[in-house]
């Protein structure tokens, strides 16, 4: 019998693409559960980004159109960029570790040819947080320039997003790698001839205003039960307004998607089967998230609101899932996760799920304890 | 082999790595120490009869603290991610699939560290002063719990102890020699950098009587930490592997025969920095009032200078490996070179990041520079290869391939003899030298022949006086190269390798 190692070089030679070896320490558990856990923080750091990103977006909407009644909810989205850029990077670590474990050979391979690009992030990162912390810690002593302050930041986190979908794009197309390190070993490359390239950065921007839109929203049905009424009507009604122009967006560059995807991975996506029902999942979730937060933009309490985000983020979640089978897809015949060996750390794995549900449960805990405090104080403000 | 390499010119992928590890390393560690310092501030707030004054100050150490550890902290925390996959991704690569849950674990504690600090910060006004204690006890307790965690696996590449290929016990990777003594030293560090920050912040606080209590109460965590710390370097330095004291040994020494190599400079810088904070502090301690901003700042940077220094001696001590033992910093495994044969195997047969045709033998030596040499070094910039080359012959270069693992700080050459070639002719041409591998391999063939005539001939009792002289074939090989930035005295390793 061939061992797995080997079966992956034969492969590697006979599609001429240099697909490094499997790393020999293999999965700790078995795959599926490390791509279950991806996605479920992959799908919250989305949430994450969507806010942060769609925050600034609308903020700067409102902020160069200088009308005064929206300074509330400029100062709810200008404040909360900070907080929101510090779980997207804390959320965006355990998908990038998990990226790693399941698919390292190809994820190491795309972003040492895009190398000059990829570390640039770091500081883009910076200047993005820097910049929004910037804006809140400046907004009230000086209040020119914080236009440009939050746009600087809004460009380094659009670049960021873009040099990531260069790397997970090119990390699925192995048949290109070596001419390109041939041409470009000094990690300028990037992959713009790859044709889903844009709609595919846009696909993953545009739900950023559907998702600040509908967290607009929760902050409404918040501020009206602190008794805030006049703020919270004002909230609802721009986030209703902004909610179906965003996913409008995003539908237009999902039906991009498709039309430039290689034939064989869109017929797959259409073939019925578990991507299919992923996709039609997440599609059929958005609408209900959709018409939940329409609802609640013009209801009272703070229920509707809430389950609008969890189903938004179960849609994520489904998403996150096709797209993984997507790149599976794309790999083929290259590589497919049986190549693997399994070496159980299942110890380990129960010291990590132990960490978790304690580390969770005592954020909790203290949540409950600092929120009744801080929406005291919040009502307070009326 | 397996992965491209970076080819990042002038710089070089592993001081991009220490460029951000090091702004890394200046600030977690304080955020730990910080954290540690902010708890033990609440609690003694809390007993002073001026405690609202001190909450004050300690209000305006949080924001700094906050902004610092999360916006600068966080972000190159993630970058020296980015930056070591980039360097050596197979390293990498054995780190995170036989870590992964350690990670994962930390992940939570960052998770745990931010949301905590949040509350604790963005609670200020309303929490009570029992729930503020509570929370800075355990943003303390949490992010040591990082530094724990990360701790097991920055120590298992020094020193990665009962570890290897062959028995991939995770315990024993990550309680290896060096986790005990470096996580005392850590902690210790980071409680001095705590107490130096408090310094800062508190020397602009107006009221004297307030500055000088709060000035000596940050004291407190600076000197005691500064002077337990060599105790537990020493015990560091009993676990480290005897090829890396000796490294370093080797420096020091170096000194006293008035050779400053690169890693006794950075011993020395970390030792001095030591010293100075000590004798600093001393006098802050006895005159507080005095304490400007500006001496705040400097005592603070002297601090980082010490720690950059300390990790410098750490990093150089790993040489040539990136897993000691285990794993070479250009991704050769150790138990795969231990196998003559699979090292003279031609070397592009094996690996994938090139060009199917080369047309000439530089271009093929250019590919093998790229492949095996440039993890570590750059053609002109940091550790440069044209420096190091700049009295070479062909003859030399070829001989110098198939030792120049023997003094321990470099890996062995990967390749075939007509690789070694290609690869000689490639660094010539970097000084405009056009050597072809063809003809380098005539002198080394004709070489070898005039050695072994001699040695028949010395059998045979006749020793000839037509023998042209051996090794080196290019005096100017061995003389007049200076010792490089990197603790290497070329000129010293050349005489080594030829004797």
């Amino acid at each position: 019998m061939i061992n797995a190692s080997l079966f992956a070089n034969l492969l590697t030679v006979a599609a001429g693409a240099p697909i490094p070896n499997t790393d020999p320490l293999g999965y700790g558990i078995p795959p599926l559960i490390f791509q279950l856990l991806s996605y479920l923080t992959f799908s919250m750091h989305l949430m994450a980004m969507n806010f942060t990103v769609g925050g600034a977006i609308l903020f700067l909407w409102l902020h160069f159109r200088k009308n005064d009644a929206s300074l509330p909810i400029r100062r709810y989205l200008g404040g909360g960029l900070p907080l929101g850029m510090s779980y997207v990077v804390t959320l965006g670590i355990p998908p990038l570790l998990f990226v790693q474990v399941l698919y390292g050979q190809m994820f190491y391979s795309s972003s040492i040819l895009i190398a000059a690009h990829w570390i640039l992030i770091i500081p883009l990162l910076i200047t993005a947080y820097g910049h929004f912390y910037l804006h809140k810690l400046t907004r009230d002593k000086r209040k020119k320039r914080q236009g440009a302050i939050v746009l600087i930041g809004l460009i380094a986190m659009l670049l960021i997003g873009f040099f990531y979908s260069n790397n997970i794009t090119l990390s699925q197309t192995p048949e290109k790698w070596l001419s390109m390190y041939a041409s470009k070993p000094h990690g300028m490359a990037l992959n713009l001839s790859e044709p889903t390239l844009f709609p595919r950065f846009l696909l993953f921007i545009t739900p950023a205003i559907a998702v600040s839109g509908l967290g607009i929203i929760l902050a409404g049905a918040f501020l009206t039960r602190w008794g805030r009424e006049v703020e919270g009507a004002a909230f609802k009604a721009f986030g209703k307004s902004v909610v179906p122009l965003g996913l409008l967006l995003q539908a237009l560059c999902a039906l991009w998607v498709v039309a430039v995807l290689p034939e064989r991975i869109s017929a797959y996506v259409l073939s019925g089967n578990t991507a299919t029902l992923l996709l039609v999942a997440g599609v059929v979730l958005v609408a209900l998230a959709m018409i939940l937060a329409l609802v609640a933009a013009k209801s009272k309490g703070i229920l509707l609101p809430m389950l609008s985000s969890v189903l938004a983020y179960a849609a994520i979640f489904c998403h996150a899932a096709m797209r993984d089978m997507v790149r599976l897809q794309y790999l083929v015949p290259h590589f497919d996760l049986s190549q693997v060996p399994l070496k159980a750390q299942w110890g380990m794995f129960g010291i990590f799920v132990v960490t978790l549900v304690a580390g969770l449960a005592l954020l909790i805990v203290l949540m409950l304890k600092v929120f009744p405090g801080m929406a005291a104080a919040a009502a307070a403000k009326k | 082999m397996n992965y491209p390499v970076w080819d990042l010119a002038f710089l070089g992928s592993g001081l991009v790595v220490a460029i951000i590890a090091t702004i890394h390393i200046f600030i977690s560690h304080f955020a730990i120490g910080g954290g540690i310092f902010l708890w033990v501030a609440e609690w003694w707030s809390g007993r002073e009869p001026d405690g609202a004054k001190i909450r004050e100050w300690l209000h305006k150490y949080a924001t700094f603290f906050l902004i610092y550890t999360t916006v600068f902290g966080a972000m190159t925390g993630v970058g020296i991610w980015f930056a070591i996959q980039l360097a050596s991704a197979e390293g990498t690569s054995l780190l995170i699939h036989q870590f992964v849950f350690v990670w994962a674990s930390e992940w939570v504690l960052f998770l745990g560290e931010l949301t905590v600090l949040y509350l604790y910060y963005y609670g200020w006004k309303t929490n009570s002063p029992r729930l503020q204690l509570w929370l800075a006890g355990l943003y303390a307790l949490i992010s040591w719990g990082s530094l724990f965690a990360i701790n097991g696996i920055l120590t298992f590449m020094l020193t990665p102890g009962d570890w290897n290929t062959q028995n991939l016990d995770i315990a024993a990777g990550f309680f290896n020699p060096g986790f005990w003594p470096s996580l005392f030293i850590r902690t210790l560090v980071m409680i001095l950098l705590g107490g130096l920050g408090g310094m800062v912040i508190a020397s602009r606080i107006e009221n004297e009587e307030l500055k000088e209590k709060t000035i000596r109460f940050c004291v407190k965590f600076v000197i005691p930490a500064a002077i337990l710390t060599p105790f537990f370097a020493v015990w560091y330095w009993t676990v480290l592997p005897a090829s890396a004291s000796k490294l370093i040994e080797g420096g020091v020494v170096g000194v006293g025969g008035g050779r400053m190599e690169a890693i006794t400079a950075y011993f020395l810088t970390a030792v001095v920095a030591g010293a100075m904070i000590v004798l600093a502090s001393t006098v802050v301690y006895l005159k507080p009032k005095a304490l400007t901003m500006m001496t705040a700042i400097a005592i603070f940077l002297i601090g980082m200078t010490g720690i950059t220094g300390a990790e410098f001696v750490r990093e150089m001590a790993r040489k040539p490996f990136v897993i000691h033992g285990v794993l070479y910093s250009n991704s050769l495994w150790k138990n795969k070179a231990a196998d003559p044969d699979y090292l003279a195997q031609p070397y592009l047969e094996k690996a994938k990041w090139h060009p199917s045709e080369m047309p000439s033998s530089l271009e093929r030596g250019e590919w093998l520079f790229r492949l095996q040499c440039i993890s570590c070094h750059t053609r002109d910039g940091y550790r440069a290869m044209k420096k190091r080359t700049a009295s070479w012959s062909g003859n030399f270069g070829v001989k110098w391939f198939e030792r120049m693992h023997e003094q321990g700080v470099m890996p062995p050459f990967e390749g075939s003899l007509e690789d070694r070639a290609a690869l000689t002719e490639y660094l010539l041409s970097l000084h405009g030298k056009k050597e072809n591998a063809a003809d380098i391999l005539k002198a080394v063939e004709a070489e070898l022949n005039a050695e072994k005539t001699k040695m028949i001939l010395q059998e045979a009792g006749r020793v000839p006086d037509a023998i042209p002289p051996e090794i080196p074939d290019n005096p100017e090989a061995v003389k007049d190269v200076p010792a490089d930035e990197n603790g290497m005295d070329v000129q010293k390793d050349n005489k080594e390798v030829l004797q």
